[in-house]
């Protein structure tokens, strides 16, 4: 067993919530169950669209949020303004040529020709309008995603959505895990390399390789989980119904006006698309 | 609940028998013993005796749960642990265990802390006001906002420590709680449980191995024999004094005033009745003549490792900043230093387990940068610190095996020589069992046996004697010194300093990455304040006879010995 | 809640180390579907199933009501701190996927763990999978023979990961790790 410290294998520290964003970046004041919960409609009702209009609307409405209310950090940027243009692009481009010209009803005019294959208007109207669809949903799941913290969200699903505690404890108690089965899948794989257990390249070696990391792995990581277990068990954890908490995710009046705006929005939107 | 009586016993073990589900036999067998507030008791037994089982026991984590069978009884405050779930005995009794990331829930030290009086439902002043209390008693109430992750191992085991005192338990229980750490770690450790004890106001059951420091705060010693039967129990100073022989005999570890004590007795310098502290012992040392020492192997012979400007990465910060560095042919090499210090990444580099960077490292004439891991397996053999990561076979015979297959040679070779290796490792019996199955120990043997197989000429094994008893380390150390003796070189990373000094004939010490020390253990050791600025103490021994005239030159057991003879003679 | 009050902590945590350890693969499938969905659709029912894998795994391990439900929950819980954008995503897995698994095993009455018992369950999972996420790409636009073949992938990789998580219990009961657990 190491005892120093293995850290830095993580981009993240998931409890590393404490910088407090300013006032002015008001979505992180949001309670994070509103930022859940208020997207949940449009995510829905986009996945029955055909059109393109509809997913362009809610994602420059999502846009539109994540620019006056998030904290604009470097990873979120390159998300936004690179990854999302570029999964559209890549995604409606793969739908256009895998689209069978026979089922569209108005194919329109030929755009292209690549050897045998014939793309129509149509083609690429479905292809374009899938994508945005795809985009859509992951675009609006970012308003939630992009100001949650873990920590966070599991006390407030705790204190409002009654999520037995114990669970969400032993979420955070498993925050620490992955760092540490990252180390030690690190020093497996080292170990079983040295054996010699590397052989051949490809696919199927690939799979041999993985498939013998698994039982270690496995093992090493519930032994660790019992010992956890065991130590918190000791410490009274699960003593009573409830516990004490010191942080409170509390939900206000705010959290109403932005669920309802949201809601309103999204019907708006569908009201002038459809 | 009964009305508790302050002369009560705090705890009540009676009758103790404890089998784990899938197992035959019971360990602990018909224990039984009491507890009372002030005493601090000292577990001992051999490896695989019961002692974390019968610690597991004491706040009812067995049989509520790990499954297994229990007869006899255990009361904690007049609360039957059969019925009271750990839980409701939480605020009598508190545990600390082994390995302190498995101990750890939240995000910030203050958080930790919280844990268990939050789960006890207490308001939330009552929460803080603990806290603070048990934090500042174990010296981390001014970094209570950092998360865990930024304290040394040490830190972090005593904030184990402030997390049960602030459950409020009278009764701590504490199962190996510096196994992991260093030499620095280790005395922090203890210097905090000792201000803990001083107020006699709780009981503390410990389960230790490196005895030296606990045996300044043990009261009682209670010790179990390898089938789980309570072999000795009575005050510490009388156990070490009448029945240290029986201790040794169980193969536990002793301290090493008691050690050095007994090795004095069989040599005829020492009468009975034993002494039992340093300073007894000091004073009862023989005058002595100190010449004649003999001094290690002087003459460094060529290398058989060399490592050049050897820097290693993990992240931004280097792990091994530009080591230099020689192991000698047929040497027997220690790589110490504190946790952290980076000698498993060293060890591994040189292995070739991870990749070092090209022409950094020349191993007995091959660069391990450039070829293949596994053709390293004819120069180097390598035992990893947890057995477990290493096994691929699905059983014994198999996993010994492996290299020899690789190697392509004929399977009635390879047969013959599984089988003498299984034969010389004690293993004969469990050849077809999955490695995960064995013991601790065997499965340590069988860790070593395969990295033997293939006859390599360097050994590299880390923390070889973690978690063994002192019989099982002296089996595999005796083990070592033979293959040494017949020319393999042997290099080991270690934190027991008193082995570096019995065993080994070169040692590298580490701080921060760099080559703080090198050398052999006596110019290193004689490098006292530099030494133990780097989170290393001297071995024990040297450090109990360090001001006794004429013992200036004894870093071992066969030292002392010889010194003392030749003084009384 | 009364039913996961019986949950000892040591099952959650056992359930929390196979969550992050499957982790693993759930990130490899996120990070491949992308590409997947963009060059080679039909293909994307065997990635997609691979996020099944926490939940049956579960079940196969520990065999007890709710670990399916429970480990998906907590898998989405410590995703979403890694990587907190795609919170929801995690989220409606749990959904869909814990819940068909739960659902199925309560169908069973948790007596059920036969490996062809599973298999079904998976087969279930992969077709109501392979509907949603026909939903979203648009399968009707699809040649008829893709449209049928992402279907089937979906319905074929539901009873791959299955299969998958059923040796993976079965090699970690061989060694001894699951001894205590199951019945
Ligand atoms: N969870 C378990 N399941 C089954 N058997 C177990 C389990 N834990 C321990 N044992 C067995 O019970 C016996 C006592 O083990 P225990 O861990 O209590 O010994 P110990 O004295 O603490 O040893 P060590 O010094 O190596 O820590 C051993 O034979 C061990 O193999
Ligand atoms: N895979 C890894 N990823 C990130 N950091 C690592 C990794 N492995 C080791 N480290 C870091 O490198 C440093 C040196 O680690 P190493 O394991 O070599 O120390 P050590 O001297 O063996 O310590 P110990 O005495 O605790 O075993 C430590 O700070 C550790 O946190
Ligand atoms: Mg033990
Ligand atoms: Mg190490």
């Amino acid at each position: 067993m190491t005892a120093a410290p293995i850290t830095g294998a993580v981009a993240a520290d998931p409890y590393l919530a404490a910088v407090p964003a300013p006032a002015w970046r008001w979505l992180h004041h949001v309670n994070p169950l509103a930022k859940l919960a208020a997207p949940v409609p449009a995510i829905v009702g986009v996945l029955f669209t055909r059109d393109i209009a509809t997913p362009l609307a809610l994602i420059a409405v999502a846009y539109v949020i994540l620019l006056l209310g998030a904290r604009m950090s470097r990873s979120l940027a390159l998300v936004l303004f690179v990854v999302v243009p570029l999964a559209v692009a890549a995604i409606a481009l793969g739908l256009t040529l895998w689209t069978d010209p026979a089922t569209l009803a108005d194919p329109g005019g030929v755009l292209w020709r690549i050897g045998g294959w014939v793309v129509q208007e149509g083609a690429l109207a479905s292809g374009l309008s899938a994508a945005l669809r795809i985009t859509a949903m992951f675009v609006l799941a970012f308003v939630a995603g992009a100001t949650i913290t873990g920590p966070d969200l599991i006390r407030s699903a705790v204190e409002h959505l009654h999520l037995p505690y114990r669970i969400g404890y032993t979420a955070l108690a498993a925050y620490r895990f992955i760092p540490r089965f990252q180390h030690e899948l690190g020093v497996i794989r080292a170990a079983h390399r040295v054996r010699g257990r590397n052989g051949g390249r490809g696919p199927f070696a690939a799979f041999a390789r993985g498939w013998g990391y698994v039982l270690p792995l496995f093992a090493g990581a519930i032994r660790h989980a019992e010992r956890v277990a065991l130590a918190m068990d000791s410490r009274a954890f699960g003593a009573h119904p409830t516990r004490t908490e010191r942080h409170s995710v509390p939900w206000r009046w705010t959290d109403w006006l932005f669920l309802a705006l949201f809601v309103v929005t999204t019907g708006v939107v569908f009201a002038l698309t459809v | 609940m009964p009305a508790e009586n302050s002369s009560a016993p705090l705890l009540r073990v009676s009758d103790l028998t404890i089998t784990h589900d899938g197992n035959s036999a019971a360990s602990p067998d018909r224990v039984s013993f009491t507890v009372s507030p002030g005493e601090v008791v000292l577990l001992l037994g051999p490896s695989g005796s019961g002692k974390s089982t019968l610690t597991l026991a004491l706040n009812g984590l067995i049989p509520h749960d790990v499954p297994a069978t229990v007869t006899g009884n255990v009361t904690v405050a007049g609360l039957d642990t059969a019925t009271a779930t750990p839980a409701e005995l939480s605020p009598h009794v508190a545990m600390v265990f082994q390995d302190p990331d498995a101990q750890l829930v939240t995000g910030s030290l203050l958080d930790e802390v919280c844990f268990g009086p939050e789960n006890l439902l207490l308001p939330v002043p009552d929460v803080l006001r603990r806290a603070e209390w048990a934090l500042r008693r174990v010296h981390l109430w001014d970094r209570r906002h950092d998360n865990p992750d930024a304290l040394s191992g040490g830190g972090r085991q005593r904030l184990a420590i402030a997390c049960a005192l602030a459950m409020g338990a009278p009764l701590l229980v504490l199962d190996e709680p510096t196994a992991n750490l260093d030499p620095a770690g280790v005395e922090e450790v203890y210097s905090t449980l000792g201000e803990i004890v001083h107020e006699q106001d709780r009981a503390v059951v410990l389960v230790e191995h490196d005895l030296d420091e606990a045996i300044g705060i043990a009261t009682r010693i209670i010790a179990l024999d390898a089938d789980g039967r309570l072999a000795v129990d009575g005050p510490a100073a009388e156990v070490l004094r009448d029945r240290a022989d029986e201790l040794a005999a169980l193969g536990v570890w002793l301290p090493t005033a008691t050690l050095a004590a007994l090795h004095l007795r069989d040599a005829g310098v020492l009468s009975a009745p034993l002494p039992i502290t340093v300073t007894e012992l000091r004073d009862r040392l023989p005058e002595a003549v100190p010449a004649g020492v003999r001094s290690g192997p002087e003459a460094a012979p060529e290398p058989i490792i060399r490592v050049r400007d050897l820097t290693v990465r993990r992240g931004a910060r280097p792990v091994l900043d530009r080591v230099s560095l020689d192991v000698p042919r047929g040497s027997f090499t220690a790589i110490v230093g504190g946790n952290g210090a980076g000698k498993t990444t060293l060890l591994q580099a040189i292995a070739g387990v991870v990749r070092p960077p090209k022409r950094a490292i020349d191993l007995d004439g091959v660069d391990p940068g450039r070829v293949a891991a596994r053709s390293l397996a004819s120069r180097i053999g390598f035992v990893f610190q947890n057995p477990e990561h290493q096994f691929i076979a699905p059983t014994v015979r198999d996993e010994l095996a492996v290299g020899l297959r690789a190697q392509r040679l004929p399977e009635d070779e390879v047969r013959a020589r599984v089988d003498e290796v299984l034969e010389r490792f004690g293993l004969t019996d469990r050849a077809d069992s999955h490695p995960f199955l064995l013991s601790g120990g065997q499965k340590r043997r069988l860790s070593v046996g395969t990295a033997l197989m293939t006859g390599a000429p360097i050994l590299a094994l880390d923390e070889p004697t973690f978690g063994q008893d002192r019989a099982r380390a002296a089996e595999l150390l005796s083990l070592l010194h033979d293959l040494n003796d017949a020319g393999t070189t042997i290099v080991i990373v270690t934190h027991d300093m008193q082995l570096v000094a019995d065993s080994t004939t070169h040692v590298v010490a580490f701080s921060g990455g760099r080559v703080a020390l090198a050398g052999t253990p006596r110019s290193v050791f004689a490098e006292v304040d530099r030494v133990n600025e780097i989170g290393l103490r001297l071995p024990a021994l040297p450090r109990m006879v360090r001001g006794v005239p004429g013992y200036e030159a004894v870093w071992t057991l066969d030292d002392l010995v010889r010194t003392a003879t030749k003084g009384s003679r | 809640m009364a039913s996961s009050q019986r949950l000892s902590t040591r099952t959650l945590l056992i359930c929390a180390a196979l969550a992050v350890v499957t982790g693993v693969v759930s990130a490899i499938a996120g990070w491949v579907s992308g590409p997947t969905i963009a060059a080679v659709p039909v293909l994307y029912g065997l990635v997609l199933t691979a996020h099944a894998l926490p939940g049956i795994l579960a079940q196969v391990v520990l065999r007890q009501p709710w670990v399916a439900l429970i480990t998906h929950l907590l898998a989405a819980l410590v995703a979403s701190a890694v990587n907190p954008l795609f919170v929801l995503s995690y989220l409606s897995a749990v959904v869909l996927m814990g819940g068909i698994q739960e659902g199925w095993a309560a169908i069973g009455r948790y007596q059920r763990w036969s490996i062809g018992w599973l298999a079904i369950g998976g087969a279930i999972l992969g077709a109501v999978l392979g509907l949603t996420a026909g939903l979203i790409i648009g399968l009707k636009y699809l040649p008829w023979w893709g449209a049928m073949l992402s279907v089937l992938l979906t319905v074929v990789g539901g009873v791959l990961w299955t299969l998958v998580a059923e040796a993976i219990g079965r090699a970690l009961h061989r060694a001894g790790l699951t001894r205590t657990y199951r019945a």
